[in-house]
């Protein structure tokens, strides 16, 4: 085994000591070990070190444990007096490792391993894909009567990226009345009709794609119900919990929603609206550990409960963390439930507390939460799947 | 952990293993201690530690450190087995909480260290597979990297540079990011 890391040999040990040249070395996988523990950023710097270093840290095995052990965020950050918008990849310490200026006052992202899908807030402005290993804008989004928030996704199973909408619109029947309703869009991108949106079958039961509502994991988009249409649109058979499943391959919508462990319980003569003012804002979807998870909170006792999802076809849910928080979360009034964003290697759990830009982390053995760093004018929130370590 | 009863004292004294150390110290720790290696934990559960446990690789100076920290962490592994069946106890928090910064305290002032002695406590929990102190004694020496230019660390470590020219513009090419 190479070694390629060793001390200065103090001057006063002669070279056939006890200190020998054997033991003032250490080996390739201890060496493996300490760069685990540096940031990304330092360990792009420090491949100018040798090549030993430069070939351990692009290795993609080294890469890969790497990512799980520093996780990175993307944030849309908007400064409001120069209304400059840019994406930053930010270390969990705060510190900002990669900037793209956005050309437009953005909100939302759509994150799926390299590539990143922005939406601009104002409907003229098209949707961009970016690459985030090389900040290039990689797509430009069509044609912007197909919806607004673009859902990015990425199918395992033919390597492809897709670009999902869920538009609504308005028609009318035979009689003459309005309808509203919501069409599903697919694109492909890097294909040969890429620049074209096939329409598919519209969803089952009217969806959220905002995120928070709607989540993709393994090639398979869910959804969570369209609360502002909820009491009108949705048949009374629809919870506030229920799921709808559209599966990226095929680019159709499962048949059968998928019924939440939240609100099963829930009799058919409850009042809908007090269900509207119960539940609009207290379930979100979220993905953790490449599992689906429905995140619950409890707003009189600021609890949160995280759902996982242990079985699809079986409607199989586990709640494998339940805990409460300080008060504090109340802000002006406004509620600011923390939202889970990822398991860390430790077992705790970071999560995102909104409008007060706040990444806090929570540990559930002690069930305690702390703070790990303020992320200032944060329009939009994700983690970053990709590896910034492998170039490949 | 120990059976009840009138057994408790035998029971102590029957926990206790003996580790060898390459210059053929002897060190009888508890097997709680002990057991913070995962390699010792094998052996002791294929029944193989009667007569002591020989680690060649270790030095009775390091093994004497290695000792140190794990009897000191054995008994926050035991304090936290306790919490999580009682972590609605605010009272039982606060205690911890103390605990917890007293073993910061620890780690700190056991990574006070030169840095030879600092390798051989890697090499040593490496081999006996010690998560805690790996962690603790890698992370020391990735500061001792962060934030130094790749001169200041190839003379730190005696590290010869092999890399030619165009290899560094290539370098600073792909992650150009990381340089500005």
């Amino acid at each position: 085994m190479g070694s390629v890391l060793s001390w200065n040999k103090p001057a006063e040990l002669p070279a056939t000591s006890s200190l020998g040249n054997d033991s003032t070395l250490l080996p390739t996988d201890l060496l493996y070990e300490i760069l685990l523990h540096l940031p990304a950023s330092e360990l792009c710097r420090l491949r100018l070190v040798c090549r030993s270093w430069r070939s351990l840290t692009s290795d993609p095995g080294f890469a890969k444990a790497h990512s799980s052990r520093h996780p990175l965020v993307v944030c849309i950050h908007g400064d409001e007096d120069s209304r400059a918008c840019e994406l930053r990849i930010v270390e969990l310490s705060g510190k900002v490792i990669k900037r793209v200026l956005l050309e437009h006052w953005s909100y939302d992202i759509s994150i799926q391993l390299d590539l990143i899908c922005v939406t601009p807030f104002s409907s003229p402005n098209p949707c961009t894909i970016l690459n985030i290993t090389d900040c290039e804008v990689t797509t430009t989004l069509p044609d912007s009567t197909c919806g607004r928030v673009s859902i990015l996704c990425y199918v395992p199973s033919t390597g492809q990226y897709k670009v999902l909408r869920i538009p609504m619109y308005a028609t009318r029947d035979r009689e003459g009345d309005h309808l509203v309703k919501q069409g599903c869009y697919v694109m492909t991108l890097g294909a040969a009709d890429s620049a074209k949106w096939r329409a598919r079958p519209g969803p089952p039961i009217f969806v959220s794609s905002q995120s928070g509502q709607t989540v993709v994991i393994c090639g398979v988009a869910y959804f969570l119900p369209l609360s502002r249409y909820y009491i009108d649109y949705n048949p009374t058979n629809v919870k506030p919990d229920t799921i709808a499943l559209f599966d990226m391959t095929t680019e159709e919508w499962r048949n059968e929603t998928l019924q939440g462990p939240v609100n099963s319980h829930a009799t058919e003569d409850v009042d809908k609206k007090r269900l509207y003012n119960l539940y609009h804002y207290n379930l979100e979807l979220a993905s953790l550990d490449s599992c689906l998870v429905m995140v619950q909170h409890g707003f009189r006792d600021c609890s949160i409960d995280l759902w996982f999802l242990e079985d699809v076809d079986k409607g199989l849910w586990a709640k494998r963390y339940s805990t409460q928080y300080a008060p504090s979360h109340l802000h002006n009034n406004m509620f600011l439930p923390p939202y889970p964003l990822v398991l860390l290697e430790d077992g705790k759990i970071l999560m995102w507390v909104a409008r007060k830009d706040i990444l806090r982390v929570y540990d559930p053995t002690r069930r305690t939460w702390a703070d790990l760093t303020e992320l200032e004018h944060c329009l939009g929130i994700s983690m970053y799947t990709g590896n910034l370590l492998s170039s490949d | 952990m120990a059976s009840a009863g009138s057994g408790d004292e035998k029971a102590a004294a029957a926990a206790m293993i003996t580790l060898i150390s390459s210059d053929n110290e002897k060190f009888e720790v508890t097997e709680a201690t002990a057991t913070l290696s995962q390699t010792i934990r094998h052996m002791i559960e294929d029944g193989c530690t009667d007569g002591g446990v020989p680690l060649p690789n270790v030095t009775s100076k390091i093994l004497a450190r290695v000792i140190e920290y794990c009897k000191k962490h054995a008994t926050a592994a035991a304090g936290e087995e306790g919490s999580s069946s009682s972590f609605s106890d605010a009272a039982f928090l606060e205690v911890d909480r103390a605990f917890l910064e007293e073993l910061e305290e620890f780690d700190d002032a056991f990574l006070e260290v030169d840095r030879a002695t600092l390798f051989d406590l890697i090499l040593a929990a490496n081999y006996l597979d010690i998560k805690g102190l790996l962690n603790l004694t890698c992370q020391k020496v990735a500061d001792s990297v962060k934030g130094k230019t790749p001169e200041q660390i190839r003379e730190m470590y005696n590290i010869v540079n092999d890399l030619t020219p165009e290899e560094e513009a290539e370098i600073r090419r792909e992650t150009q990011w990381a340089f500005e």
